[in-house]
């Protein structure tokens, strides 16, 4: 079997992606690495930064993700020989596990979602079956009223758009949430269903495998 | 007098109808054009090398769409002859391509949606079977492949 390898660097030489302003990705820098400006510029200095000399595959992507979101390009390099590490450049060292990181409500925090039957360039080490979520939700009258009338003339009806839109959210949340006290980090082959369960109310249901990728 | 409000509810959906219609088409045409960088696909794999694919998430959009009261009137009476419903085959290809639409633009910074699936469901029928409110949504979702440049 191919040993993949445990620790990663996380290198940083000044890279601004496309279409940020550097003053501001410093800014944002600086809250992310809760550092003071003076070592922010060392960041910026346009030689090769080591941000985290030794960190695990998880901690590296978040690093990334984390740079990313902020506007700044940073490299993660796998370090195959532990005692590669190049302690030289004494960098900014950030608290150890990267939990400082916020994690994004919108995609589910760390839960990496899919509807396809893997990860994309990351191989699955455990699956722990499936979790559903499920949230049946009622229209309301006013909302109803305002339908009718709009079914007159056709079109879209976005207060109804609004609230399955709504339920559809509420239901991967749920779904997520039973994944994650299962200890997966992600959720393949999802899919959505929607029926009508009583008059006026429609259920919709979330489901599919949780996993654990590496 | 039960005539009149028939005749002008007919008008009203008619004309009402068709010019929410052709706006609307303007509006899919429009945004479709300015989205064809992002291609939506209903394939599993698609050849990316491993190690290219930054992030994967997954995507969807949805569309909550009736039909005019002119045209529910015209499906009625073609109901008794049979054949194409024409009025409401417009109605589904709006819906569908807004919520294509819609999974597109909230995937804007991906590079590929693959596995898309496109599903449909109508709502507001009523528990007697009577369809008081004849709207269908339908829902778009697929994964949003985000690529090492």
């Amino acid at each position: 079997m191919n040993m993949q390898p445990k620790h990663f660097r996380v290198i940083f030489n000044g890279e601004v992606a496309d279409g940020y302003d550097p003053a501001e990705v410093r800014e944002k820098l600086a809250g992310l690495l809760k550092k003071d400006a003076a070592t922010i510029e060392r960041l910026f200095s346009g030689r090769e930064v080591v941000v985290a000399a030794r960190v695990n595959a998880a901690a590296g992507e978040k690093y990334r993700r984390a740079f990313a979101a902020a506007g700044a390009v940073c490299r993660v390099e796998p370090v195959n020989a532990p005692d590669a590490a190049p302690p030289e450049a004494g960098p900014p060292q950030p608290p150890e596990g990267a939990s400082a990181f916020p994690s994004t409500p919108q995609d589910g925090g760390s839960m990496i979602v899919t509807n396809i039957e893997s990860v994309p360039g990351k191989t699955i080490v455990a699956h722990y079956g499936l979790v559903s979520g499920s949230t049946i939700r009622a229209k309301h009258l006013g909302r109803d009223i305002m339908a009718s009338l709009k079914n007159l003339v056709g079109g879209e009806l976005k207060g109804y758009t609004e609230l399955l839109r709504e339920s559809r959210r509420q239901a991967t949340e749920r779904m997520i949430e039973q994944a994650r006290q299962l200890g997966a980090n992600a959720i393949i082959n999802v899919r959505f269903s929607t029926s009508s369960v009583a008059q006026g109310a429609a259920e919709l249901y979330a489901y599919g495998t949780a996993v654990s990728v590496r | 007098m039960d005539l009149i409000i028939f005749l002008m509810l007919l008008a009203l959906g008619f004309f009402a109808g068709s010019y929410a219609e052709k706006r609307h088409y303007r509006s899919i045409e429009r945004r479709e054009k300015a989205l064809l960088r992002l291609p939506a696909v209903t394939l599993k794999k698609v050849d990316i090398p491993q190690g290219k694919v930054r992030s994967a998430r997954m995507v969807h959009g949805s569309a909550v769409i009736s039909v005019d009261y002119f045209k529910r009137m015209l499906a009625a009476l073609r109901n008794i002859f049979g054949g194409k419903v024409k009025s409401y085959e417009t109605l589904l290809d709006r819906a569908r391509r807004e919520s294509l639409l819609r999974m597109k633009e909230s995937a804007a910074d991906a590079d590929i949606i693959v596995n898309v699936r496109i599903e449909t469901a109508t709502i507001g029928r009523s528990s007697r079977g009577k369809q008081r409110i004849s709207c269908l949504e339908t829902v778009a979702y697929g994964t949003a492949l985000t690529l090492e440049k």
